[in-house]
């Protein structure tokens, strides 16, 4: 009896540990006798990073954020980052934090810096760019989120109306539209800039505040562009699933664009530069939709994509509209 | 005193009985918690018990702990899955299933089933004892009767409250998981992504740190009121019955205590 | 015991009792239900403690020992009670060894030896094995005998130890008293309400009423009492007691 109940309680107590202590360390995404490479980030702030939250790499994750903490002279924060397996990043990968979706979980994407121009990645000087066998990467912050979040709840009713009505088949004269649609938005582009080439030599004196002001553009639009590049992603890769989340993101993403717009002019050119190669990769997508490569079946169901295509142009139209008409009232009171 | 008898003092009177029964009840449970404590040096007394006590307050209660959170879990799920509609994404059920789970239904379910069966039968077996002179009988053959019978009681809920906590916590979690993929659609891909989307490891800590104060409420009210038990049968039971309320009470309150001083 | 007074709430149970008990003799206290003759036992072990006055054991005060020094007391005393109190989880040779187990240099061997010792001393045989529940209120009465003298006492305390037993039992037990103040020179305090037993196994008797000592005196003495209270107790006549409160 005695044993049999030494047997029992040593049994239960032995069991309970190791759910605990896997199931926590599963939770926490860290294997067990797996190979982890660490690798560590260096950023100015870091948003709502949170430990726990996905490294990605081209889309896929591979890893989770670990412990963060502040440097101890204090000028910068340290990111640990566990990937899964070996992984060895490329010399001039850096770490852009961004939202992953919009329900307010951040992720960590190791991208390569010539892709993000306009971002002030941290700079990590030469000597401590390997600390312990440890590689230390720089890193940026996507800032403007709480505008990102803000708009993530209307999109996400728009969203909701608009999955309701699609029921519809996706046929050719969709994906006709899509492509129109994007073509439209080219032209859209190049009419905007116009706009902004004439406003600006009105405006020339306010350069400073100015100047701020489009670096907030420059990575909102960097962000439009990663959400396009994951779109992209997804396409070739074939994980339709997430289509719908990566779309709220990008009309996000395009809202925040227009929101910008509003609040500065100099400078606008070199920014929609980047604007332009996003719209290529849009016609990239468009292109590769028609020709019925990556999950063009999927997609076919979900037809939500080319018809937000037309909403978000639409919107963008009338606020083009809106600009030209009433150029001063775009421009941030403050300034003047 | 005759002149004061007025009938308008009433209210006043039994207003002072009750703070001086609740003053009177701390004093006798401070004055049980300090004997316990001491009662810890003599080992060789509650030692032989505590493998007993663990069977019986950790093994035995597994069945309706599990019981109870695998439910839980169930209906968790599925109402989840009821309340997230619109522009939640699915993986959320996922979210609320693990979080609930660990952070409050596992502990405060389990704590409140055991208070049921683990505090009551400790208040009754003890509350006989002391009725039928048993614990006086430990005490003329130079038992510490706090060594003999809390020691080893409190000791044992300490160490498997948290055991009998984490496993009832993994099954509601799993009966949840089963459900999202059998009962809902739903990946398992997606309720696992939702799990681990928002998990702390320190929700894990907060969950055992509980476990462990519910144990300690459960088997020491349950001491308490048994080794205070007076006036036989009818005594017993209303000192299980008194041990059950209490415990209760005190895990739903130390519950809300743990959420504003540790969250 | 020097001028004890217990109270529990409003009720005063012991008022100012006193007495003296000498090595060696057997004195019975006898008292209606109700007028504190348990209470009284029970501070002579330090189960319970006095309001006022004091308990001396062996020149000790009771009150007065810590853990260990009553501990040492309560080895030297057997406390036999009303309903046995045996350990109804345990069998009747766990209950028996219960008290052995608390003695330093006593191995397994020794205990079982002891053990079957008490239990044919009380005429208890083959009930080791079984448990109190299993077994008549003679029988778990004579076990509560046994596990009392077990550890080899010098005082033994009686609380009714014949009470609710058939008329063999009770010359049983009485017997076993009388052997364990003439072999063991055991002291003895036996409550009780039997007067055939208290006369034959007391060297004294003492009458405890509304907390206080009535009379106490030798068996004879108590016998030939003219103390109307003491007759009405002792004969059982209770109109003697009328006009007296």
């Amino acid at each position: 009896m005695t044993r049999r109940r030494e047997l029992l309680v040593g049994f239960v107590v032995l069991a309970s540990a190791v759910v605990s202590v896997v199931g926590t360390l599963w939770l926490q995404g860290r294997g067990i006798g797996r190979t982890e490479t660490e690798v560590h980030v260096l950023v100015n702030d870091v948003g709502q990073l949170a430990q726990g939250n996905a490294v990605k790499f081209r889309g896929v994750s591979i890893g989770r954020v670990g412990p963060i903490e502040v440097e101890p002279a204090g000028d910068a924060v340290r990111i640990h980052l566990h990937l899964m397996g070996e992984f060895l990043p490329a010399p001039d990968a850096v770490v852009l934090l961004a939202p992953e979706s919009l329900f307010g979980d951040w992720q960590a994407e190791i991208v390569i810096r010539s892709r993000f121009p306009n971002m002030a990645f941290y700079d990590v000087p030469p000597n401590r760019r390997i600390q312990n066998g440890v590689r230390v990467l720089g890193g940026f912050t996507l800032p403007d989120l709480s505008r990102l979040t803000a708009v993530a709840d209307e999109v996400a009713q728009n969203l909701a109306v608009l999955t309701d009505r699609f029921d519809k088949a996706f046929s050719d004269e969709t994906a006709a539209s899509l492509a129109q649609a994007i073509d439209n938005m080219e032209e859209l582009t190049a009419t905007l800039r116009t706009v902004v080439e004439e406003e600006s030599s009105q405006i020339s004196g306010t350069a400073e505040q100015i100047r701020i002001a489009t670096e907030e553009i420059a990575s909102t639009l960097a962000a439009a562009r990663s959400s396009i590049d994951r779109l992209d992603a997804v396409l070739a890769s074939g994980r339709v699933d997430s289509i719908l989340d990566n779309a709220v993101a990008i009309t996000a993403d395009f809202r925040g664009v227009s929101g910008d717009v509003t609040s500065a002019i100099d400078r606008l050119e070199s920014t929609l530069t980047s604007a332009d190669s996003t719209m290529a990769s849009l016609s990239r997508i468009a292109a590769r939709v028609e020709a019925g490569e990556g999950s063009i079946g999927k997609l076919l169901v979900d037809s939500t994509l080319g018809l937000r295509a037309e909403d978000l142009l639409e919107q963008m139209s009338s606020l083009l509209d809106d600009i030209r008409a009433n150029p001063r009232k775009y421009v941030r009171l403050s300034i003047f | 005193m005759p002149g004061l008898t007025h009938p308008a003092l009433a209210p006043i009177e039994s207003v002072g009985r009750a703070t001086l029964a609740l003053v009177r009840a701390i004093g006798q449970g401070g004055y049980l918690a300090a004997g316990a404590v001491r009662a810890l040096r003599s080992t060789d007394i509650w030692a032989p018990h505590i493998l007993t006590q663990m069977y019986q307050i950790g093994v035995a209660s597994l069945p309706i702990a599990l019981f109870v959170s695998m439910f839980t879990g169930i209906v968790l799920a599925l109402q989840a899955s009821y309340t997230l509609t619109g522009g939640v994404p699915e993986y959320f059920v996922g979210t609320l299933v693990g979080k609930t789970m660990i952070l409050e239904l596992g502990p405060v379910l389990t704590g409140l089933a055991l208070a049921g069966r683990v505090g009551a039968s400790i208040a009754a077996e003890l509350g006989t004892m002391r009725v039928t002179e048993q614990i006086d009988a430990l005490e003329t053959l130079a038992y510490d009767p706090l060594a003999y019978l809390v020691v080893p009681r409190v000791a044992a809920g300490l160490l498997m409250f948290p055991v009998v906590i984490a496993l009832a916590i993994t099954i509601g979690v799993v009966a949840g998981w089963v459900t999202s993929i059998s009962l809902l659609d739903m990946g398992s891909p997606q309720f696992v992504k939702g799990l681990k989307m928002f998990f702390d490891g320190f929700d894990v800590t907060f969950a055992m740190i509980k476990s462990v104060s519910f144990g300690l409420v459960v088997t020491g009210v349950g001491s308490f009121f048994g080794f205070h038990t007076v006036g036989g049968a009818e005594g017993v039971g209303r000192a299980t019955t008194r041990a059950v309320v209490v415990s209760t009470m005190l895990i739903l309150v130390l519950d809300a205590f743990w959420a504003a001083a540790l969250l | 015991m020097l001028d004890v007074h217990k109270a529990f709430g409003n009720k005063e149970i012991l008022k100012g009792f006193s007495l003296t008990v000498e090595d060696g003799e057997t004195l019975s206290v006898i008292g209606y239900s109700g007028s504190g003759k348990s209470v009284m036992l029970k501070h002579i072990i330090g189960l319970m403690q006095s309001d006022r006055g004091s308990v001396h054991v062996d020149g000790k005060d009771v009150a007065a020992l810590n853990r260990s020094g009553l501990t040492e007391l309560r080895r030297n005393v057997g406390y036999v009670f009303q309903f046995a109190a045996l350990f109804d989880s345990m069998t009747i040779g766990e209950n028996v060894a219960m008290g052995l187990r608390r003695i330093p240099d006593m191995d397994e061997e020794e205990i079982e030896a002891r053990v079957r010792e008490c239990l044919s001393l009380v005429d208890l045989h083959d009930v080791h094995e079984r448990y109190p529940s299993e077994m008549s209120g003679g029988m778990v009465k004579r076990a509560g005998l046994a596990r009392a003298i077990a550890t080899g006492p010098k005082y033994l305390l009686y609380d009714e130890p014949t009470t609710g037993l058939d008329p063999v039992t009770v010359k049983v037990i009485d017997r076993l008293n009388i052997r364990m103040k003439e072999e063991l020179g055991v002291t003895g305090i036996v409550i009780t309400h039997d007067m055939d037993s208290a006369y034959r196994i007391s060297d004294r008797i003492a009458m405890l009423y509304e907390g206080k000592m009535r009379a106490v005196g030798t068996v004879e003495e108590i016998r030939n009492s003219e103390d109307p209270l003491v007759r009405a107790f002792i004969e059982g006549r209770p109109e003697l007691m009328e006009g007296m409160s």
